[in-house]
């Protein structure tokens, strides 16, 4: 590092000190990996990112290269379909650091009465845009690319979503989803839970980060339909696609057949050696359960796929 | 305008403030920026290069009986990248009890009683702890755990004769600190412990962890790689352990015949199942031949979900 000019910084969090380039105005402390100002040494009231756009992706071409392997999916839809809606959004997600300790005391039939300190450890985030992106949101797995310090540029492109919340009161939902937590291991600690005391709490704020996402829609033989796409890493989060008749008749009829071939397979046994109530009994509970799938699949016109849910 | 260079060959740097290394774009070389920051805790497994993760992809192509049919089969995209997480052994005093059920016979008359049992002991374990806000996908984070269990040779980054040249993986940036993490680590520790206790009866009576011994967490970067290929038009996806190679998961096109043999595998299961219930139950009673019901009824259930997925998933 010898070409490099250098000071040094001294973290407004933890006070370590450590070397920075001149040039650099934002560092992150490797000692607690506080994001500050360098010049002013001091933490920005709200730490507010965004994660990049991918460049070279085309969300519907991914999108109908997911749905084409589909079951039952038209096979002329990747050609037929025409574009409803193309929209980028900018969703925030707050991001929160919670530590809790809690003094529960209770009684146990083994030891008696007794104390024990509990605690509940953990970053929570809280999807904050007040739309119905937010509960999709809430179960998907943010991928790996690294997020930016933010950039208002980004806002010229796509739909830039505010905060529905402010930082207070998506700390407040954080504490309450944490005590209910502490609550809940305390309950399950003791055979009698007599009390929980909360003795340390502790929720920071690690941020605001804003998060691309493509909202699409596609029209098909007069209907339409709409997807998710993930604008950072291209994963299909959501999607709607219609199913051929044919498709979904046969699935019909597999459910039928293997309703059918459960009673037949009881009435063959029955007949051979007995024990009919009992054989019927089988027959029925596994051939239901190997229709159902099947059964509910081809009730719908529309199905729904998600890319990521594939990993689970 | 001033920029940091590299510790190994001098070229210019191009420095994210988000990320703690920052590999060179010449010579490969993983710098720790900031400064003065302890490397002494930080280790890195090494990685086999593009080439070789894209040829091991074809190999597993090759080998595999239904892949190696399908011709078009393309390689659309490889990336990798180094995922940081913390890595840590915890000590703990356990004191438990719970209770169970008993099922015996006395007098022939069958009884149930509640018993109460307990245990009292040290409990250690090597844990880890992803070092981003969000967890990883699936394969990614079985990836870090087998490190846990797995012995490889990692390379301090302080090492400058290594080959580095040929890797150049991206670090992702640590979002979590040495501090956070152990406090989240020894959290997630006593809560599986918990969770085990729970799960051998059928309620706690006391459970109780404290911590005896931590010992210093080490932040390890495992290196993924994941490849998006296209099969008949659509898109499919296979990860790979950068280290050993492993395919940690592989998503595969399902071909309609596969489809028939699995929706006549449930049939057939279908029309066996009354009779095999109805064996059972004589055989071995009819508690026992409830169980194996439940386990049809859910391979019936399984076969035809699979039959109808969009694609076939193989993990490692």
């Amino acid at each position: 590092m010898s070409m490099a000019k250098e000071h040094t910084v001294r973290c407004p969090h933890c006070g370590a000190e450590f070397q920075v380039p001149l040039s650099a105005s934002r560092v992150t402390c490797p000692y607690c990996f506080t994001v500050f100002d360098a010049r002013e040494l001091t933490v920005k009231e709200e730490n507010h990112y965004y994660f990049p756009l991918s460049k070279t992706l085309d969300p519907f071409e991914k999108l109908v290269k997911f749905i084409s392997r589909q079951y039952a999916v038209p096979i002329d839809l990747p050609k037929s379909f025409t574009v409803d809606k193309r929209e980028l959004y900018w969703v925030p997600v707050y991001f929160f650091f919670a530590d809790v300790t809690a003094e529960a005391r209770g009684h146990s039939n083994m030891y008696g009465e007794q104390t024990s300190e509990i605690r509940e450890t953990r970053l929570v985030s809280i999807p904050a845009s007040g739309t119905w992106l937010d509960e999709i949101l809430n179960k998907y797995p943010f991928p790996v690319r690294g997020k930016l310090p933010f950039n208002p540029e980004i806002t010229s492109r796509g739909l830039y979503l505010n905060p529905a919340l402010d930082g207070n009161a998506a700390q407040k939902k954080v504490e309450q989803l944490v005590t209910s937590k502490v609550r809940l291991e305390a309950s399950e600690s003791f055979n009698t839970l007599y009390s929980v005391k909360i003795i340390e709490k502790k929720i920071e704020n690690r941020g605001l980060i804003h998060y691309p996402i493509w909202v699409l829609g596609y029209n098909y033989n007069g209907r339409s339909y709409q997807a998710i796409v993930d604008g950072a890493s291209g994963i299909v989060i959501h999607s709607e696609y219609p199913q051929t008749v044919r498709g979904r008749i046969s699935l019909a009829v597999y459910a039928l057949l293997s309703v059918v071939m459960g009673v037949a397979g009881a009435l063959l046994y029955s007949y051979l050696v007995g024990e009919g109530f009992l054989a019927l009994l089988g027959g029925l509970v596994v051939g239901g359960a190997t229709a159902l799938p099947a059964l509910t699949r081809s009730a719908t016109r529309v199905a729904r796929a998600s890319e990521y849910m594939e990993f689970r | 305008m001033e920029s940091l260079s590299c510790k190994r060959c001098g070229a210019p740097l191009s420095v994210d403030p988000e990320s703690l290394i920052a590999v060179c774009d010449y010579c490969g070389y993983p710098n720790i920026i900031g400064g003065d920051f302890s490397s002494e805790h930080v280790s890195i497994i090494p990685s086999k290069t593009r080439e070789v993760v894209e040829n091991k992809f074809i190999e597993v192509v090759k080998k595999d009986p239904q892949l190696s049919k399908i011709e078009d089969i393309e390689v659309l995209e490889i990336s990798g990248a180094y995922f940081p997480a913390w890595y840590t052994t915890i000590r703990a005093n356990v004191r438990a009890s719970w209770y169970t059920t008993v099922i015996e016979e006395r007098n022939n008359r069958v009884i149930t009683r509640r018993v109460l049992q307990h245990e009292e002991r040290t409990i250690s374990r090597k844990i880890f702890l992803p070092a981003r806000r969000r967890i990883p996908s699936e394969p990614v984070l079985n990836a870090l755990a087998s490190y846990t269990v797995k012995k490889a040779e990692s390379i301090s980054p302080t090492r400058e004769d290594f080959d580095w040249e040929k890797i150049k993986l991206e670090f992702l940036g640590v979002e979590i600190g040495r501090q956070e993490a152990l406090r989240i680590l020894t959290d997630k520790f006593i809560d599986s412990l918990r969770e085990e206790y729970k799960s051998r009866g059928e309620q706690l009576d006391f459970f109780s962890a404290s911590i005896v011994k931590v010992e210093e967490p080490v932040l390890l970067y495992v290196p993924v790689w994941t490849i998006s290929y296209t099969a008949h038009d659509s898109v499919y996806l296979a990860v790979f352990d950068g280290y050993d190679l492993t395919c940690l998961y592989r998503s595969e096109p399902l071909t309609s015949l596969e489809r028939i043999a699995g929706f006549s595998l449930g049939l057939a299961l279908s029309s066996l199942s009354g009779p095999i219930f109805a064996a059972t139950a004589s055989l071995t009673g009819f508690e026992t031949s409830l169980l194996f019901l439940g386990l049809l009824a859910t391979a019936g259930y399984t076969i035809t979900k699979s039959a109808m997925a969009s694609a076939r998933v193989e993990n490692a």
